[in-house]
């Protein structure tokens, strides 16, 4: 079925288009929010959310753009607002250590795993991913959808409303903070 | 392996990375959830409609209401103190307003 009339059924409310949508786009969806917040379970939560959005906002999708950007934006949004809140958590988690009785720091980084990663690879790229959490917003963004969805600059640029020529800049950017956290952070461990 | 190769190396180990998957049923769950989500709304909904709910919102809005003009009332000792100052006012005024040539010399 063509994309233009699953998104017309789904404006009726058909339940047996919304199936095919999520069937369609759902390991879309749930990478980009796994490569955004490196935890499965967030990721799969992330991911039901974003298909409960679409479901209920389908009726404003003006086909502007098309269908999976408008599903790529979503999952973006949704994901860094899962991302502040977990940060907000953290701060306050942080905070209570340190005023309460162990005065310890209890939050610690957990070492991500992704499972599309080539064995030989794994621990280099769990090195990578620990240094993508450092990034700033949009660096993350543009890298996550470069790297894991491997979006062109064009495709990126219609997702975040850029030009490909600032996706690229981005990109430089984000290859250079990558590169002088993992000089400075993870290596002089080793 | 030097410090220079094992960043590249790092920096290259998301190449040929697949697309990583959810857990088989994610329908049902997404289903369910969006399910879930409508059953809130409409009890929301349900809940809001009731008119216990809503004739104790509007008592609640004449209490705000009573209690935003009780404070905004003058007190009765002050109205006095006010309509002076207002009267020397005017009076100061008047006097810049009629300064003769003199007045400014001084």
């Amino acid at each position: 079925m063509e994309e233009q009339e699953l998104i017309e059924l789904l404006k009726e409310g058909n339940e047996a288009a919304f199936k095919i949508i999520v069937d369609r786009w759902q390991n879309m969806v749930y990478n980009t929010a796994l490569g955004m917040l490196q935890n499965e379970n967030d990721a799969e939560d992330i991911a039901q959310e974003v298909f409960v959005q679409v479901y209920e906002s389908i009726g404003g999708f003006k086909s502007e753009s098309k269908f999976s950007t408008w599903v790529y934006r979503i999952t973006v949004t949704k994901s860094l607002d899962a991302i502040r809140k977990k940060n907000r958590k953290k701060r306050f988690g942080l905070i209570r250590s340190l005023y309460g009785e162990n005065n310890e720091v209890r939050y610690e980084v957990p070492e991500f795993n992704h499972p599309g990663v080539v064995a030989e690879q794994k621990e280099n790229a769990a090195f990578l991913f620990m240094a993508v959490q450092k990034l700033p917003e949009n660096q993350k963004i543009a890298f996550v959808l470069n790297k894991m969805e491997m979006l062109s600059y064009k495709e990126i640029g219609d997702i975040m409303k850029l030009k490909p020529g600032a996706v690229d800049s981005l990109l430089q950017r984000a290859k250079k903070n990558l590169r002088v956290y993992l000089e400075g952070s993870i290596l002089s461990e080793g | 392996m030097n410090k220079e190769q094992k960043i590249s190396s790092i920096l290259n180990s998301l190449d040929g990375i697949e697309r990583a998957v959810p857990r088989p049923f994610f329908y049902t769950r997404v289903h369910a959830r969006l399910e879930n989500a409508t059953d809130m709304a409409e009890r929301l909904l349900h809940f809001i409609s009731r008119p216990v709910v809503g004739i104790a919102a509007v008592l609640l809005i004449i209490v705000i209401n009573a209690f935003a003009i009780y404070l905004g009332a003058p007190v009765k000792g002050n109205e006095s103190t006010s309509a002076n100052t207002t009267e020397i006012a005017s009076v100061d005024e008047y006097s810049q307003v009629n300064m003769t040539f003199f007045d400014i010399e001084k």
